[in-house]
């Protein structure tokens, strides 16, 4: 004896086993969870209907979904991993940074977020830059002024010395990962939203080979 | 080998928009539509890969969704491209052109020495 479930999925009336419906709800989790991270509930919903269609061509009419057809009918549709490309970008430039941050691992911070020069945005190393991203200061320019004033104020050496220092200490950023540990927003599924990602996206286009950079006056 | 996998899948991804585009420009299409057209064209394995790609066109503006039911079904949702889409499926399919008889000439011809 076995107990059912009735569902509506994308429109059409299933009756499913116990088994069957935790797997299918665990399936469709997993795919929530990874199409928050873009805020698409279309991919899901899309996905749902699909689902339907195949149980429908699968099934006689009148008999109840069991796990074996849910299975097959995740096997045709595929699991995130195997949606596309996203994925795997991600987990490879992940170890990357794992591996950088295991030799470059000075400074350590406050968990979640790390202290990076930031070459792309650099008068000279990308130190004052870098700061500036980690204390949540909106423009680089006042802390390179505040620089050039210690310089001229206190003597040379009261600026100089310490920007080489941070130059030699601070790794430069490099991953998007980097990136996001500088500003202190880590990717979690629901973090990697708005904002942050489409600062990515304009660094992404920067670093493109491809696109042609505005000529930097000094 | 993790590379060559990563390679084959950018190449296939930029191009499957490119069928996707134009399996939608021809009439307004469901999702089951454009995945037969792509099963039988031996360009995606599974069914999956085809949500996350209609997603991005549409987030494009290159396609557009619409509900439609017909006779006793539910409603289901149909994709047909946007003038924009119609401009992208253009260029796209000349830059397709150009680049297939470039890269068969590059990778067809012998080395020169």
């Amino acid at each position: 004896m076995k107990t059912t479930v009735n569902i509506n999925l994308g429109g059409l009336p299933f009756v499913i086993d116990e088994d069957a419906y935790n797997r299918l709800e665990q399936y469709l989790k997993t795919l929530n969870t990874h199409f928050a991270q873009t805020d698409d509930q279309d991919i899901v919903d899309d996905i749902e209907v699909r689902i339907s269609e195949l149980l429908v061509e699968r099934m006689t009419s009148g008999h109840i979904v069991n796990l074996l057809q849910i299975e097959g009918v995740i096997s045709t549709i595929g699991t995130v991993e195997h949606f596309g490309i996203e994925q795997e970008e991600k987990t490879t430039s992940k170890r990357k940074t794992f591996a950088r941050r295991q030799s470059t691992s000075i400074l350590p911070m406050k968990p979640g977020k790390r202290l990076f020069r930031d070459p792309d945005d650099s008068m000279i190393g990308g130190v004052c830059s870098g700061l500036s991203t980690y204390f949540g200061i909106q423009d680089p320019i006042f802390l390179r002024i505040s620089v050039i004033v210690v310089a001229f104020w206190l003597g040379f050496s009261y600026a100089v010395i310490p920007y080489i220092v941070f130059w030699i200490l601070l790794p430069a950023a490099e991953t998007d990962e980097d990136y996001e540990s500088l500003q202190g927003e880590f990717t979690t599924a629901k973090d990697y939203s708005s904002t942050i990602s489409q600062k990515l996206k304009a660094r992404r286009l920067l670093k493109d080979p491809l696109y042609k950079k505005p000529e930097q006056s000094k | 080998m993790d590379t060559l996998k990563n390679t084959r899948a950018q190449m296939r991804k930029g191009l499957l928009e490119l069928c996707l585009l134009s399996i939608a420009d021809q009439k307004a299409v469901s999702p089951t539509d454009i995945i037969s057209s792509l099963k039988e064209a031996d360009l995606i394995v599974v069914e999956g890969t085809v949500y996350p790609l209609l997603s991005r066109l549409k987030r494009l503006g290159w396609v557009n969704s619409e509900w439609q039911t017909l006779e006793d079904n539910p409603a289901r949702k149909y994709y047909s491209t946007t003038v924009e889409g119609r401009n992208a499926l253009q260029e796209l399919s000349s830059t397709w052109q150009q680049l297939s008889t470039s890269i068969s000439s590059i990778i067809n011809s012998p080395v020169l020495s």
